[in-house]
């Protein structure tokens, strides 16, 4: 067992902290989630861009800087503990990025990922159906060949596409083969939103305004080359997308340490204050903080032995639904924590009551907490499916 | 950076776990003796592997798998610490039998607390450590009964007069032995959680009620997949708490402080839940054969519940990480 970076990797976070130092804003950006802020988001992923600060693990003729998964993490760690702004770009560039490398031609991979990096094309996933949530072997948009054009025509309704207002660009199944049994038969494409037949319709979330969109396609076209991986496959090749959804990739340890931290420094204040006006902090609150500090860490240690696993050829596999039930699960518990602290004042507007009502969506997005159990329960342990 | 073991200390748990795997109650100790699991943390110079804690931790988890009876995590991961640090002859003479597997050992240090009866209690008292014999334990101690058959309790309430001197012990040995014995606790207890998972597992899947394996209920999945979150994600816990309390240097860059006592305490705590969760939903999903003393759960469930609260509680190291970290 060894617990420190080479000296390399430590090189390369003293370079990320240098940097991020001198570009994170002074003041957080409005939300991402708005249209105003997705706009102001969008210049700071072109400031991350143009230091090839985008996309850090891509190879370099991507954009990026070919940093190991273990610099990934360093730079993940480093990049929310200075406070830097949510990545408005992670559909594209954590989930369907990877999708990509993996399944991609070479002429799909030079297309699409520069233009990925540089926050040129920016991505919405487009998975859920108003039929088809839990159940994404249930949809029934569908893509019929059009020979004659050398491509396919997409129609169906997609929704609860995050940020799908402001995106260029969809990820999604569509239904290839009617006929087939419901997991096959599904095939992945790669959509323009702005190509004839495609209506978006930005809606409003929970936390903000037109944070969703159904996305409705009639006969849209789109060319052959645009399909990711084999006709009628796309079900294995989504299944690789949720399991960079669901594992380290979206959420790396290092914005719930980076949470915790300033928990502590919440429940700091809140102790001073109290003090000072001769009340008390609840004590089972201190026992809640600590015991978040203690899920942090815990999802810390555990992605690093992911990652060691992974640089050593073992793959998680279905082990990745722990990994979403922990960090969503965890996230809902830190947040709460916050709000219990600031009493009173939790309900006004601010990054706690806003962290909270994001966190909230954890557990539902990339496949319900329930359907991950079950997929534990399934997968991991072994039970009988029926 | 690599937070995995090694392929030689995956190697020894495995032939200790196979070795298990044959044998039950006292014949499990002498097996584990003969392979010098004592011995793990026992200087060479004593007759030991002179190995760390890391090296114990996974032989342990494989301890706590089989239910194993007896005073292992104070003999083999507690003692050492203090007659290494107590040092003299008669402390090194304790460490060559501890190693050879002939003398298991208890380490009491409240009097007052329970311990396991052993062939020696190591007692921290006002005037250092001392050793006592078996005999005088008995002949000075309180018989106490366990909620677990398999624990055999003795409560000292001050030093026996008929007690070796061993010497004086610092504050700094106390507690690296009280974090001993809460990481290597905490490591029987994440061992106890995955076999109480395989059992639960097993009579799910095999268990059938309305016609059907009770295992294909969500409900009954969902119990048992919680029970896996917890019990797997206090496991890097505790290895990294073995880790760094044998030495292993930590990433200076971390935020979090890699002092052995918050490793130590981390560990506890998360062990300590997660096999009181694992325990619940094992039994719940054992249904009323869970509740009976004909089938084995409730041996893991009787340890459980006594691990949980030995050498400190959840909300006891919670506590202590809380001093540390929120009002430093």
């Amino acid at each position: 067992m060894e617990l420190t970076f080479s000296a390399d990797d430590a090189a390369f976070r003293d370079e990320c902290r240098t940097w991020l130092a001198e570009h994170v804003p002074a003041e957080p950006l409005p939300s991402g989630d708005t249209r105003a802020g997705f706009a102001l988001h969008l210049d700071w992923e072109r400031t991350l861009f143009a230091d090839r600060w985008s996309v850090v693990s891509w190879p370099t003729e991507y954009g990026g800087r070919g940093a190991s998964l273990w610099q990934w993490l360093i730079f993940e760690e480093e990049y929310y503990r200075a406070g830097a702004p949510q990545r408005v770009t992670q559909n594209g560039i954590f989930l369907l990025a990877p999708t990509i490398f993996e399944f991609g031609t070479p002429d799909q991979q030079a297309r699409w990922l520069p233009r990925m990096a540089a926050a040129e094309d920016l991505w919405c996933q487009g998975w859920s159906e108003p039929n088809a949530g839990s159940d994404l072997a249930g949809i029934s948009s569908k893509a019929v060949r059009d020979e004659a054009a050398g491509g396919w025509r997409l129609t169906g309704q997609k929704t609860w596409t995050t940020r799908g207002a402001f995106c260029t660009h969809l990820f999604g199944l569509f239904r290839t083969d009617p006929e087939a049994e419901r997991h096959r038969g599904l095939t992945y494409f790669l959509v323009p939103l702005d190509a004839d037949g495609v209506t978006v319709r930005g809606f409003g979330r929970l936390d903000g305004d037109e944070g969703f969109a159904e996305v409705f396609l009639e006969d849209a076209f789109v060319p052959d080359d645009h399909v990711l991986g084999e006709v009628d496959q796309g079900w294995g090749v989504a299944m690789a997308t949720t399991s960079s959804e669901r594992g380290l990739t979206l959420r790396s340890p290092g914005r719930f340490t980076a949470a915790t931290a300033r928990l502590v420094e919440l429940y700091r204040s809140a102790a001073l204050e109290a003090a000072a006006e001769g009340r008390w902090v609840d004590p089972s609150l201190r026992q809640r903080v600590v015991q978040a500090w203690i899920d942090a860490e815990a999802y810390r240690l555990y992605t690093l032995g992911d990652v060691t696993d992974i640089v050593e050829g073992r793959s998680p596999g279905a082990r990745s639904s722990l990994n979403k039930l922990w960090w969503s699960e965890m996230d809902v518990r830190i947040h709460a924590t916050a709000l219990e602290l600031l009493g009173p004042r939790a309900e006004l507007d601010g990054p706690w009551m806003k962290g909270y009502q994001f966190a909230l969506s954890g557990p539902i997005y990339a496949g319900t907490n329930e359907i991950q159990r079950n997929i534990v329960a399934e997968r991991v342990l072994g039970l009988p499916r029926k | 950076m690599r937070f995995a073991f090694t392929d030689d200390q995956l190697a020894f748990r495995d032939a200790v776990a196979d070795v298990l795997a044959k044998e039950a109650g006292a014949d499990a100790w002498a097996a584990l003796a003969a392979m010098g699991v004592a011995g793990i943390c026992v200087p060479e110079a004593d007759g030991g592997m002179g190995m760390s804690l890391l090296d114990l931790e996974p032989i342990l988890e494989a301890v706590g798998r089989a239910c194993v009876p007896g005073p292992i995590v104070d003999t083999a991961a507690v003692a050492p610490v203090l007659l290494n640090a107590v040092g003299g002859a008669a402390a090194r003479r304790l460490l060559g039998e501890i190693a050879a597997g002939e003398r298991t050992v208890a380490v009491c240090l409240e009097p007052g607390v329970p311990v396991e009866r052993a062939d020696t209690v190591l007692l921290a008292g006002p005037d250092g450590l001392v050793a006592i014999e078996r005999a005088a334990v008995d002949a000075a101690g309180r018989a106490v009964d366990s909620v677990d058959p398999q624990r055999s309790l003795v409560v000292l309430d001050a030093v026996p007069a008929a007690s070796e001197p061993l010497g004086a012990v610092g504050d700094d040995a106390l507690e690296a032995a009280r974090r001993a014995g809460a990481i290597g606790t905490a490591a029987v207890l994440v061992g106890l959680g995955d076999r109480m998972l395989e059992l639960s597992v097993g009579y799910a899947a095999e268990r059938k009620q309305f016609g059907v394996p009770i295992g294909s209920f969500q409900a009954v999945k969902h119990h048992l997949a919680d029970a896996t979150l917890a019990n797997e994600f206090a496991k890097p816990l505790v290895r990294h708490a073995a880790a760094i309390a044998s030495g292993v240097a930590a990433d200076p860059a971390h935020p979090v402080p890699a002092e052995p006592a918050v490793a130590a305490s981390m560990a506890k705590a998360a062990a300590s839940d997660a096999a009181q969760v694992v325990a619940a939903q094992a039994l719940q999903c054992h249904g009323a054969i869970g509740y009976t003393v004909e089938y084995e759960l409730h041996l893991y469930l009787k340890r459980t519940w006594a691990l949980a609260e030995a050498w400190g509680s959840a909300a006891w190291h919670r506590e202590l990480l809380a001093r540390r970290l929120l009002d430093a």
